[in-house]
């Protein structure tokens, strides 16, 4: 915990560790703060550029609740000094410095690559603090008042599925993570969609800008989909049990060794009333078309591979 | 005379489903999904009944042939899953059918193989586990670098 003294100076004090670094760090020069709540967690932004408040804004979490700075207590103070020419150098390029409390995230010539270190971060941390809620990683859409989840690791697909589920009709909720509540609903995290690739940067695209539609209610889960790209492959999905449903579930949660009885509690609801299929997918949009199709149907299919598995994506 | 073996009852986190039974163990981080008969098995594992009960109760509850393998088999599985507190001591004659045998058994039953004993695992994954990780370029101050990737280290942090 720490608090943020005194709007403009924005001086940090670490309550619990004091440490050499923050006081360091403490004595830049911090022109203006910003603090705010998200899912219960408490967090604090301070920069040495008043124009790096914009960029910062636009990485901000979804249901951001902003609160005054002055004085603030916060879980967690991220520290942005701005980097660029130098005016007094001008051959002089500084270089633009992320940090959390007093752990550098990264340093980098590129104001993009700083901000998306802070944004992870960011979210990384709101994701393990949040006490009220179960993180998930997965992607959510909505469909006729009932969520469909689809989790799953890093590059597996979950955002072009999640993008062509968007196009197709659904109600965006996330690309990102699935908000479990305690009674096994799923809120809405509608961060920007980001299209990752194994060789380059990701990139970023605004709900909006894909034409989605936001949703705003928590849903039941009415299907969870447990599925990767392969190129060629099609979709020809099996029906699993609510009990392997849970287990993939949990094998995609944050905080899934730090509060398994919860996970567990939430999962078992949340299977319980939905369907699961899993399998490989080919291009996102003919398994948009089929996916939507089975979240109408509402019967249940013997899952023929019982004796498998459990199929869990690997990095 | 065959009795099952104690189940385990510290450090684990139990979760009924209609069908299934879910159980986390707490001091190795992973979590196991008990079919129907495997759970029925589970839960006499009380140092009391017989492989015998056992079986009949298999029998009645599920349908299946009361044949003690199945128990056998059960236990296997939820040794293999460390849900027991003890190694089951399984008479000879009955070890050495088994270890000829998973197969044998699944070919005897047919189609019931679907209703077979199965526990189902995962590791639960750490935090930073089950986000997204950094790929080329991306920072590794917080995530891991995508496999195949290195983390750059201080003072960058880019994965490359």
């Amino acid at each position: 915990m720490a608090i943020i003294h005194d709007t403009f100076s924005a001086v940090f004090r670490s309550v619990v560790n004091p440490s050499p670094c923050l006081e360091k760090l403490d004595r830049l020069g911090w022109v203006t703060a910003i603090a705010g709540v998200n899912h219960g967690v408490r967090l604090g932004i301070r920069t040495t550029h008043e124009s790096l408040l914009g960029p910062i804004a636009s990485r901000l979490p979804p249901r951001w609740r902003s609160s005054s700075p002055t004085n603030a207590c916060v879980d967690r103070l991220y520290s942005l000094v701005g980097g660029g020419p130098d005016p007094r150098y001008p051959h002089i390029r500084r270089f633009h410095l992320a940090y959390a409390g007093a752990r550098l995230l990264c340093r980098s010539l590129y104001l993009d690559e700083v901000l998306d270190a802070f944004e992870s971060d960011l979210h990384f941390f709101i994701a393990q603090s949040a006490r009220l809620a179960l993180f998930v990683h997965a992607g959510v859409v909505g469909w006729h008042g009932t969520a469909i989840v689809i989790p799953g690791r890093t590059l597996v697909g979950k955002t072009t599925l999640v993008a062509a589920l968007v196009k197709a009709g659904a109600t965006y909720y996330s690309d990102e993570y699935a908000v479990f509540q305690a009674d096994g609903c799923v809120r809405p995290y509608p961060k920007a969609l980001s299209f990752r690739n194994e060789g380059s940067r990701p990139t970023r695209f605004s709900p909006e800008e894909l034409g989605a539609t936001i949703g705003r209610k928590p849903l039941r889960v009415g299907l969870v989909v447990v599925t990767k790209f392969r190129s060629g492959a099609c979709w020809r999905p099996v029906t699993v049990s609510p009990g392997r449903a849970a287990l993939h579930l949990l094998a995609n949660t944050v905080c899934a060794r730090t509060r398994p009885s919860a996970a567990l509690a939430m999962f078992a609801q949340a299977a319980t009333n939905a369907r699961t299929l899993r399998g490989i997918r080919g291009e996102a949009y003919a398994a948009a078309a089929s996916i939507l199709e089975e979240a109408r149907k509402g019967h249940r299919v013997l899952d023929a591979t019982t004796n498998d598995a459990p199929f869990v994506e690997g990095r | 005379m065959n009795i099952l073996p104690r189940a385990r009852e510290t450090g684990i986190v139990t979760q009924e489903l209609p069908e299934e039974l879910l159980i986390f163990d707490l001091d190795r981080h992973k979590a196991h999904c008990l079919n129907r008969a495997a759970a029925i098995v589970w839960r006499h594992c009380d140092g009391h009944t017989t492989t015998a009960e056992a079986a009949a109760l298999l029998h009645n509850e599920l349908g299946l042939p009361s044949d003690e393998r199945l128990v056998w088999l059960a236990l296997d599985r939820l040794a293999r899953a460390r849900l027991l507190q003890e190694q089951p001591a399984r008479p000879s004659p009955v070890m050495s059918e088994s270890n000829e045998s998973r197969r044998q058994v699944l070919k005897q039953l047919g189609r019931l193989t679907v209703l077979l004993p199965a526990v189902a695992t995962i590791l639960a994954p750490t935090a930073a586990h089950a986000l997204s990780c950094s790929t080329v370029g991306g920072s590794c101050a917080s995530l891991p670098c995508y496999v195949g990737l290195t983390c750059t280290g201080p003072p960058l942090f880019l994965c490359v």
